[in-house]
């Protein structure tokens, strides 16, 4: 008997569980628990009942959304859909679009040339861009967004309002309803992405409490991989586009020997380097030597490298200077790519070359086409004992800043 | 008895509910892992196949993170499945360290390093190496502090002291490294790109030449004519040589000479009553083989015959009895002998004077002091 109570009180609860997560059919017009009274329509609208359905329909008032209507016909889903903001649609959800858009209200970059014009080479890794297209509704009225990465199966979080990165429906609230303009002002909406990601997002619109539409038809994009491109030439000043294999070296000698005592001497070619990144934060050229200076194994002596001017009196050293800098900045949303101070020097003022790091070139958003050259000066002082192996190992690398 | 069955009924109903609620619940729940807010991997090297022995790595890592990751949790790198055994040559462990600052930074960007990454104990870092398919080289940095969101961490890694050695893929082009970080089940991960050249690096090399000098000598400082005859014939002397060798980078030198004579004209200058000048007059050369002329002048021997030193046209001993003729002072300078070629040793040019005494000139010493300038071209 206690056993039969408990089993009919789990039977009881679970059914109270599960039933909050039926769908409520036709046929609940009229069925064993549920009855609607009283229902009326327009004129032309009736009650209609089949063996297992029955119908309430209406004429004069239909559904905004799109899923329910055609042409020619529009299905009325219930009376409180009439009060409800109308669905919004997509009108755009883009992260790698190249030449073209379906965005309609972002900055002329993106109009013209897509979401590579205003995130780099390959598009956008980390954010997108939606747009709403609001149907009906007034400008006041509020939306919501929902991403997801398998389609809303069982990743779903929503997009924060004011960070507008993805949170939790934990942290999803009143705050990340916003108007369209609002949406669409931020010119990517969507950020904290991950890379090589696809990722679908669907809108709700809300006007007034209780109104909440439908979600609207989902839209997809996926995030690029990102893009990062980095590579050395050895060239003459006039090398702007010379491209040359390893290995690479420059060398004082013949003409651009280095005399001890005499003034300071440029090589005759540049370190040239390639830098294409779609890194959001920029990137950072770092630069660093073996030995600090260049160095003889035969003399044991090493013209040590420093920032400095080679040009003071008795000055030695070894260093490089930041000659030729060139960048795509046909859009204000890539960065700019700009040679640090030590190594921005005239005429034979040089930034060192350490055997510990340092920044010779800072970029501060994505870098499409980068280009730049950079002298190698050195002078000996008096104290050099004449050898004809001083050399030294530059090493180059690219940092991005995701 | 029945407000005990109810009262049983309500327990039961409500241990009921809460396993239900817990089951359904827990069914429901995901751990929402975030994007890193921020970061850079700052390799040492970019060079494809780096081996971490006779070349070695560092990696720099900057983390800013948009969820709070509570103490005691882990950053962990995941490299390419397809680069097993690549970036950690050696399993184990590595040396790990917190860095509060790196050339890589951005200065006021949250690409910046704000704070070392913290520790909830001592940081420790080991690699594995990946097998196979789905089992992916990782490096990872253990016993991490609490990582507040919006703060910028800075570690760096590098080879261990015994075991692990880590290096980098022997391929070239871009490879995607997910970095996360992750105390229990609050995780933020990003997943980025670095790239990976053939060559990094630049050699130079350069060779250091001594200074460049040039090595003049005069033999002998003084030149006795004898005496010269009022009308009589021309004398002539060749008692010192004049040398000169180079070092270094230097391409060639030069002699120049200057006569003082009475200060106004070169030449040999009787300067006690009654004063008079045999003077070396005219700017190329004099001829003190005509009979009753009156002159003074110097001649030289060319130092190498056909090769480089040349001996200027009005200086050369080829016609005996015409000598070049000397200005006076600094300004009336003229060049003597040059040469357009180094001279890695000594070769000498000797140098002859010739005079001759006009029917007028008066009895008594003469003199004249012919200063020389050597130089090289550099």
């Amino acid at each position: 008997m206690k056993s039969a109570n408990i089993f009919k009180t789990v039977s009881l609860l679970l059914i109270i569980v599960l039933s909050s997560t039926v769908y409520v059919f036709a046929e609940d017009l009229d069925s064993t628990n549920y009855k609607i009274v009283g229902a009326k329509t327009a004129t032309g609208g009736g009650l209609g009942d089949s063996t297992n359905y029955s119908v309430i329909s209406s004429l004069g008032k239909v559904s905004a959304d799109p899923r329910n209507y055609s042409t020619n016909y529009r299905l009325y889903q219930d009376p409180s859909a009439a009060f409800l903001a109308a669905q919004p649609t997509l009108q755009c959800f883009e992260t790698t679009t190249d030449g073209s858009t379906a965005c309609t209200s972002g900055p002329q970059e993106l109009l013209d040339g897509g979401m590579v014009a205003i995130c780099g080479t390959g598009g956008c890794y980390d954010k997108a861009r939606f747009e709403i297209s609001a149907s009906s509704n007034p400008s006041d009225t509020l939306y919501g967004v929902q991403i997801s990465t398998d389609n809303f199966v069982g990743d779903i979080q929503y997009i924060d309002g004011s960070t507008f990165r993805p949170e939790s429906y934990a942290n999803h609230n009143i705050n990340d309803y916003r108007t369209e303009s609002i949406w669409e002002t931020e010119v990517f909406n969507i950020q904290g992405l991950s890379a090589n990601t696809q990722y679908y997002i669907r809108l709700t619109a809300l006007h007034g409490d209780f109104t909440e539409s439908d979600y609207s038809i989902a839209a997809n994009t996926t995030t690029s991989a990102g893009s990062i491109s980095f590579d050395i030439d050895i060239a003459i000043a006039s090398g702007i586009d010379t491209e040359s294999a390893p290995p690479y070296s420059v060398g004082f000698s013949s003409g651009t020997a280095l005399i001890a005592g005499a003034a300071a001497t440029t090589a005759t070619s540049l370190a040239w380097l390639d830098i294409d990144s779609s890194a959001t934060g920029g990137v950072s050229v770092i630069v660093f030597g073996k030995y600090g200076g260049l160095h003889s194994a035969t003399t044991t002596q090493t013209i040590t490298s420093s920032t400095e001017d080679l040009d003071v009196t008795g000055a030695e050293g070894f260093g490089l200077q930041s000659y030729y800098i060139d960048y795509d900045d046909s859009s204000p949303y890539y960065g700019e790519l700009t040679a640090t101070t030590d190594y921005s020097g005239s005429i034979n003022s040089v930034g060192g070359v350490a055997t510990t790091a340092n920044k010779i070139y800072s970029g501060d958003g994505p870098i499409k086409a980068g280009r730049t050259g950079a002298y190698l000066k050195a002078r000996a002082s008096t104290g050099i004992t004449p050898a004809s192996d001083y050399s030294e190992e530059i090493y180059f690398i690219l940092v991005p800043l995701y | 008895m029945k407000k005990f069955r109810a009262l049983k009924s309500v327990l039961l109903f409500a241990l009921i509910t809460s396993l239900v609620t817990f089951f359904v619940s827990t069914l429901s729940f995901q751990s929402k892992a975030a994007s890193l807010s921020d970061l850079y991997v700052y390799l040492s090297r970019l060079e494809a196949n780096v081996t971490g022995s006779a070349e070695t790595l560092e990696i720099v890592l900057a983390i800013n993170t948009t969820t709070t990751i509570p103490t005691g949790g882990t950053v962990t790198l995941y490299f390419p499945d397809a680069d097993d055994a690549m970036w950690c040559r050696t399993a184990g462990t590595l040396t790990v360290a917190g860095v509060a600052a790196s050339a890589a930074d951005l200065a006021a960007t949250d690409w910046d390093i704000d704070e070392v990454l913290p520790t909830s104990g001592t940081l420790a870092a080991a690699c594995t190496q990946g097998s196979g398919g789905s089992s992916v080289d990782t490096i990872t940095i253990s016993n991490v502090g609490s990582l507040t969101a919006g703060t910028t961490y800075g570690v760096k890694i590098s080879n261990g002291t015994t075991a692990g050695v880590i290096g980098t893929d022997d391929t070239t082009g871009a490879h995607e490294i997910t970095v996360e970080a992750k105390s229990g089940s609050t995780i933020d991960s990003s997943t980025i790109k670095v790239s990976l050249i053939a060559n990094d690096t630049v050699v130079v090399s350069a060779t250091v030449s001594a200074t460049p000098s040039v090595n003049c000598t005069i033999s002998a400082n003084t030149v006795n004519l004898g005496t010269l005859y009022p009308g009589g014939s021309y004398t002539t002397a060749s008692t010192h040589t004049i040398g000169t060798d180079t070092s270094g980078t230097t391409a060639g030198y030069y002699w120049a000479a200057y006569g003082t004579g009475n200060g106004t004209d070169a030449g040999l200058y009787k300067s006690t009553p009654t004063t008079y000048l045999i003077a070396s007059t005219g700017s190329t050369t004099v001829n003190l083989t005509t009979a009753g002329s009156e002159g003074f002048g110097i001649a030289l021997s060319d130092p190498d015959g056909a090769s480089e030193a040349t001996v200027a046209t009005n200086f050369s001993n080829a016609t005996p009895g015409v000598y070049g003729a000397l200005d006076p002072l600094p300004a009336g300078a003229r060049m003597i002998l040059y040469q357009n070629a180094a001279q890695p040793s000594n070769e000498t040019s000797t140098v002859t004077y010739g005079a001759r005494a006009g029917a007028t000139a008066v009895a008594g010493a003469y003199q004249e002091s012919v200063i020389y300038v050597c130089g090289g071209y550099y």
